[in-house]
């Protein structure tokens, strides 16, 4: 490849980068796409109705298939040939997809927004940062995206949950019965239960089916229903015939030219080893957060003595992870309820949004931010993903008097989840480990982790209030799992963001309100990197919003030749 | 009962520790290498387990015996060893996998162990004597480290821990533990316990059913709990 045969590279295939490539193939531009990984077909690789029990070891996790044998997830969390570093007394475990289309393959697709609070943060609590744009500025941005994606829900708004404009969302499915039953303990202690949003398409969609209700979406899905970029966003990018796609391309480094412009990318075919360089006019980083930031720290030059678009000295950090933990409980009362089909899509129909707004605004919380909940039950998904293990972890008995219980008490069982805001942190960080290297020899990220008083006081109140209503539920909680020592620390996530966040000056961020990086005018972030903050809510819509955002003012730079 | 639990070692005692490490035949022993398509981090998901199962016959019987007083034949469903369990424990302690050998260790010698418990006491292999006789042996290990009867909320929910922090210490829980697993991933246990999803439709999804949302008036009634706006009539 010679230099001026692509407007764009954009380095990843996921949620960040299909969006960004789509934009640019379809104004015209032409994109090399770089995926770490190999290529993917969910069409023909989808295990959608095999049964647990098929796979080897009944689909538990092993060492080699990390959730699970079926899941649309190849790479994991421990990678022979990608290894990277804790620091002392940290437990960051970050799972890495090496395939096209990234994690969009095995995500719940479950598609929240940030609200207006969200963006100015540190201008309500005084934590953190305030993030460069409004709510205001990206609703646009989230009104496109969730058009382009097909997204379920309903139009009804909270404090700091706004929904979509009417004209967008497909209709919802129906709660089920353990949700309503979970609903009514929650509205009963004074806190309100929303529709959950989704990009799962209830309708058909162009050439996606609507969803049949089956199967799991963590195993992907064959006929699109649930949005992943290899049936949605990358078809429609290589229709254009705008869009080359590379597998098997890690990136090593963001190459400079003269100009002090990015001038392309060297990268390493993990086939075989050998190193090329591709070049463009402009390059989009999507690699994953941490990834992003490696690939920044890594491309040293004179100019950059720091790593790439570093002059901030914020590349690697203000990193943060969804807190997260779960309580399960048993509820005597639903022993042996009417059985139905009760799989509908696999993520919960309803959601619990922050519900304290009104005690933090009279100082009678202890943390600033916030938490949602999601409720479980054990008879949703696919035969053997709440059956098999579920079952062997609650009853203890033996002969036939387990099998009546067995048979009694499937349905009883809910698991209460929450996912809490952590804020970013000066002790929480990114950096390249100083020896390790990976298979290629290239640098890899060691990981500094730990969260504060904020995030254990929002820990405990969530405890509290999912105690609270099991109690009301006439229910009895299981002991509560402790990760690594401390419940929830948010270090083993998948929600990984800002490791290169996007703030008012180049003095203290690394890209402007566009997503594109001060210090190197073609260079643009289009993942979770840019977040300045990391709301409680699953983060791929508004990686996906501001990848929009981010290609559509690329796309004005290109053509107008400023670029 | 008294006098057979004082003769019987019991597992997970300070005895059964020691016994544990000096006759384990299988402490060293290294799993066959598997080398078919679907194994590693990118498999074929279409291929059966690559590796070579270990039992001997002897074992899956003795096993079958076991499994079968825990998950027995009922009007219902069959038992577990008719259902497939032996194969999959079979599957599962011959894996090649560090995280499967803590079970997979306790089970291999378990079995030998209470082989040879049931010739001390019996004079046969425990698949060849009496059921009474399996069952009185089963009880007493069983006895060893959990209350006969019905099993208490407390008791279930202090074991209700997600894998794979819920380490068994002992051959029987091990044992316990993946016959359950394995019965409830089958078609007989899915069956069993009537799972009604999985089940690919056409149109919107319908949601509960007039009887299960009958029921859950009721429930909710029980519970001085108000509707939600979905119950009201």
């Amino acid at each position: 490849m010679s230099a001026g045969d692509f407007d764009a590279i954009v380095v990843g295939s996921g949620a960040g980068g299909a969006t960004a490539a789509l934009r640019l193939t379809q104004a015209g531009l032409k994109v090399l796409m770089l995926e770490a990984g190999r290529p993917y077909d969910p069409v023909t690789e989808t295990p959608m109705f095999n049964q647990h029990i098929d796979a080897p070891l009944g689909n538990i996790p092993t060492e080699d298939r990390n959730p699970r044998f079926y899941d649309a997830i190849i790479g994991g969390i421990d990678l022979a040939d990608e290894p990277y570093t804790n620091a002392e007394g940290s437990h960051v475990k970050w799972l890495r997809t090496r395939m096209l289309g990234g994690r969009t393959n095995a995500w719940w697709a479950y598609v929240p927004r940030y609200g207006p609070y969200d963006f100015q943060g540190a201008s309500r609590d005084g934590h953190g940062v305030d993030w460069p744009v409004s709510y205001d500025d990206i609703a646009p941005s989230y009104d496109e995206i969730e058009r382009l994606m097909g997204v379920y829900g309903t139009t009804d708004s909270y404090e700091n949950e706004p929904s979509s404009p009417p004209g967008i969302l497909q209709p919802p499915p129906p709660l089920r019965a353990y949700e309503l039953f979970a609903k009514a303990g929650f509205e009963n202690l004074g806190i309100p239960v929303a529709t959950t949003r989704a990009a799962v398409l209830t309708q058909p969609k162009g050439d996606r089916n609507a969803c049949f209700y089956a199967s799991h979406c963590r195993r992907g899905c064959s006929i699109g229903a649930k949005f992943q970029t290899t049936t949605s966003f990358l078809p429609e990018a290589l229709k254009t015939g705008n869009l080359t796609i590379q597998t098997h391309a890690r990136v090593a480094e963001v190459t400079l030219g003269p100009d002090g412009r990015a001038d392309g990318v060297r990268y390493v075919d993990t086939r075989t080893g050998s190193f090329g360089v591709a070049k463009a006019r402009s390059v989009v980083l999507a690699a994953s957060s941490y990834e992003t930031a490696r690939l920044l720290l890594a491309s040293k030059s004179d100019q950059f003595p720091n790593g790439l678009a570093n002059r901030s000295g914020q590349v690697g950090r203000n990193i943060a992870n969804t807190l997260n933990f779960q309580i399960r409980a048993y509820f005597p009362v639903l022993d042996g309820r009417p059985q139905y089909n009760e799989d509908g899509t696999s993520l919960p129909h309803m959601v619990v949004p922050w519900f304290g707004h009104k005690d933090q605004a009279e100082g009678r919380l202890d943390f600033p931010r916030g938490y949602h909940i999601q409720v479980f039950g054990d008879r949703v998904g696919a035969p053997g993903i709440k059956t098999g293990p579920n079952i062997a972890s609650r009853e203890y008995g033996y002969g036939r008097e387990l099998k009546s219980s067995a048979r009694r008490r499937y349905g009883s069982y809910i698991d209460f989840e929450m996912f809490g805001e952590m804020i970013p942190n000066d002790d929480t960080y990114m950096e390249l480990d100083p020896v390790v290297v990976d298979k290629w020899g290239l640098a890899v990220p060691r990981f500094h982790w730990r969260i504060g008083d904020t995030e254990r006081h929002l820990i405990q109140h969530a405890k509290h209030t999912m105690l609270d209503v099991i109690e009301r539920l006439g229910g009895v909680s299981a002991p509560i799992e402790e990760k690594d020592g401390e419940l929830g620390e948010g270090a083993t996530g998948v929600h990984e963001t800002g490791a290169a966040r996007m703030g008012f000056t180049g003095e203290d961020s690394v890209v402007n309100a566009h997503s594109q990086s001060w210090d190197v005018d073609n260079l643009v972030l289009a993942d979770g990197s840019v977040f300045a903050s990391h709301a409680h809510k699953n983060p791929t819509l508004t990686i996906m919003a501001l990848a929009l955002r981010a290609a559509d003012a690329l796309v004005v730079r290109l053509k107008s030749n400023q670029i | 009962m008294t006098i057979l639990a004082a003769t019987v070692p019991a597992i997970g005692t300070s005895i059964w520790a020691t016994n544990y490490a000096s006759v384990s035949p299988y402490q060293m022993k290294s799993w066959p290498k598997p080398t078919g398509p679907g194994f590693g981090i990118d498999p074929d998901l279409s291929a059966p387990a690559p590796w070579p199962n270990i039992l001997t016959e002897q074992q899956r019987r003795t096993l079958a015996a076991l499994v079968d007083i825990i998950i027995p034949p009922d009007e219902v469903s069959p038992g577990a060893a008719e259902a497939g369990v032996v194969d999959f424990i079979d599957e599962y302690v011959s894996a090649p996998y560090e995280s499967l050998r803590y079970h997979s260790l306790s089970i291999l010698n378990g079995i030998d162990w209470i082989n040879t418990e049931s010739q001390r006491r019996y004079g046969a292999d425990f698949a060849d004597t009496t059921e009474r006789r399996r069952d009185a042996l089963f009880k007493d290990i069983r006895g060893s480290y959990v209350p006969e009867g019905e099993p208490t909320t407390k008791r279930i929910l202090s074991l209700a821990i997600p894998k794979p922090e819920r380490q068994a210490d002992t051959f029987l829980d091990s044992v316990h533990y993946l016959t359950i697993t394995a019965f409830y991933m089958t078609e007989a246990g899915v069956k069993d316990i009537d799972y009604r999803g999985d089940i690919a439709q056409a149109g919107p999804y319908e949601g509960p059913t007039e009887e299960a949302k009958a029921h859950l008036r009721d429930t909710l009634d029980k519970l001085n709990l108000p509707y939600p706006d979905e119950l009201k009539t």
